[in-house]
């Protein structure tokens, strides 16, 4: 049986003005995965994410990365194993040089200096963007910083990778060679998006958030082309799958 | 979006470019010192220091139209502090002015050390301007890190360089956003607009604040800035260093 990356138990969180945001959310992912998570806006996609590495702890339920429960004394190993890349990659950069900025993982996990450059160099090369590394994030376009943002969590080497619209405001050609490498990687992913063709491509299986719930479970494709099930849920069939 | 005010000679490839950014900074907090250290009305002095510094910018090949353009934006502020000492400080009275029974007495004094406060600010702020257009801010920062400065400033100087465009970029748009909606509306409406978009930027700040510490948190952040820098002490710069001091200390010592 594959090990588990994620096991998520009956999962709830509500914000501290009392808004909920999860309700009784269970879900496993398996290591080497891909999942995609639909749903349609304030369903709750990015408040799961940021449970996942304990930005957010929740109220009741449990969460599980790799066997280590998500809780104060395991959150440097957990942040360590799941990389979460933000959707506005003005949050994700912060520091004033690109080198900076993706070194600030590897600098936290107390790697000596000499690694912590050999980390940059590779995950800026993950990305084709090793050009920039002395550049100035102001400086850089949008696509840049998307990529930029993905290597800031590459850098520190995680076992699952959690995106936040990975692809939103990315023009055709960066979508395309963001979602050839996410083809191409290996390690766990977690993907919230409506880019249903995006997840239709990466993803194998998929869960469909509303209102706080999962709606529904299953193999990509088949929740892909249920069209009732996606227009209940203020979504659409991806293009591709209409006949 | 390109902001390019702040950095915008800073890659350029000269001398002074090249120098450690810390043995740099000490060198021009150096030159400062000893510029504030000399004695008033001792101009023979403030000449020599104007021609070392003279030399430092021509080595560094930054434009002395654009030195002086950016050092003149600060002397109306050291006019406004010191324009009342002449008048103020006792001496030999050198002038009489009477406005009506109102009098003004100019003492030689005075204008002397009028006139060295003039040129001690002014020749302090070229050491600042020529260390500012010949580092990158970031290279700046850990310059200032590696020389022990309060962690926390650094880390606002740092925050402040990399959000200060991103707050304008939104207040930009904000403003674009207006345009495209106010047509022929009074300038009352225009400024109750405006404080609201102050307002709004003020929020969105914060908010933005908020997620930047989640994504610092998410990379392992627990509440202690660290970075690494690449800086190098090479001979030339020790020579540098060696160099301008000596300098310093025989205009200090011959001129006074």
């Amino acid at each position: 049986m594959a090990v588990k990356a994620v096991e998520i138990r009956n999962l709830s969180f509500s914000y501290p003005d009392g808004t909920k945001a999860l309700e009784e959310i269970s879900l496993d992912v398996s290591e080497g995965e891909s999942l995609g998570i639909i749903g349609p806006n304030g369903a709750g996609k990015s408040t799961l994410l940021l449970q996942l590495n304990g930005i957010l702890r929740s109220n009741s339920g449990s969460i599980k990365i790799f066997d280590f429960e998500v809780k104060e004394e395991n959150l440097a190993l957990i942040r360590k194993e799941v990389g979460l890349v933000f959707q506005d990659p003005d949050n994700q950069l912060f520091m004033p040089t690109v080198f900076d900025d993706v070194g600030f993982g590897p600098v936290n996990m107390g790697l000596p200096k000499n690694k912590v450059e050999e980390a940059v160099h590779q995950a800026l090369e993950e990305v084709d963007m090793l050009e920039l590394l002395q550049k100035n994030a102001n400086h850089l376009s949008f696509g840049e910083k998307k990529r930029i943002s993905l290597a800031t969590v590459l850098a520190m080497q995680p076992k699952i990778l959690a995106l936040d619209e990975p692809t939103s405001n990315l023009d055709p050609k960066h979508r395309r060679g963001l979602l050839d490498f996410l083809k191409k990687l290996k390690i766990t992913k977690i993907i919230a998006s409506h880019d249903l063709e995006l997840v239709l491509e990466v993803s194998s299986r998929v869960i469909l958030l509303d209102k706080n719930k999962i709606a529904a479970a299953g193999e990509t494709l088949k929740i892909l082309s249920n069209e009732f099930l996606l227009t209940t849920h203020n979504l659409e069939v991806p293009a591709s799958l209409l006949k | 979006m390109h902001h390019a005010y702040l950095d915008e000679y800073t890659d350029l490839n000269s001398l002074i470019h090249r120098l450690d950014p810390r043995i740099k900074t000490i060198i021009l907090f150096t030159f400062i010192i000893f510029i504030i250290m000399t004695k008033p009305g001792i101009f023979l002095s403030f000449a020599c220091y104007a021609l070392i510094l003279m030399v430092l910018i021509l080595f560094s090949r930054i434009p002395f139209g654009f030195i002086l353009k950016k050092s003149l934006v600060v002397i109306p502020f050291v006019l406004l502090i010191s324009i009342s000492i002449p008048f103020i400080k006792n001496g030999r009275i050198i002038a009489d002015y009477t406005l009506g029974n109102f009098k003004l007495r100019v003492t030689y004094e005075g204008l002397m050390s009028f006139f060295t406060i003039l040129a001690k600010s002014y020749l302090s702020l070229l050491c600042m301007i020529i260390l500012i257009t010949t580092t990158k801010f970031s290279e700046l920062l850990k310059a200032f890190q590696a020389l022990k400065l309060p962690r926390i400033i650094t880390l606002i100087l740092s925050f402040m360089y990399r959000y200060i465009f991103v707050l304008q970029d939104e207040l930009m748009k904000m403003q674009q956003a207006k345009e495209s909606r106010s047509i022929g509306s009074s300038r009352w409406f225009h400024i109750k607009t405006l404080s609201n978009m102050i307002a709004v930027l003020f929020i969105r700040a914060y908010e933005r604040a908020e997620s930047v510490y989640l994504a610092m948190c998410s990379r392992g952040f627990r509440g202690e800035m660290r970075t690494i820098n690449r800086f190098e002490i090479k001979t030339k710069d020790l020579f540098f260093l060696f160099i301008i001091i000596a300098l310093l200390l025989s205009v200090k010592i011959t001129v006074g």
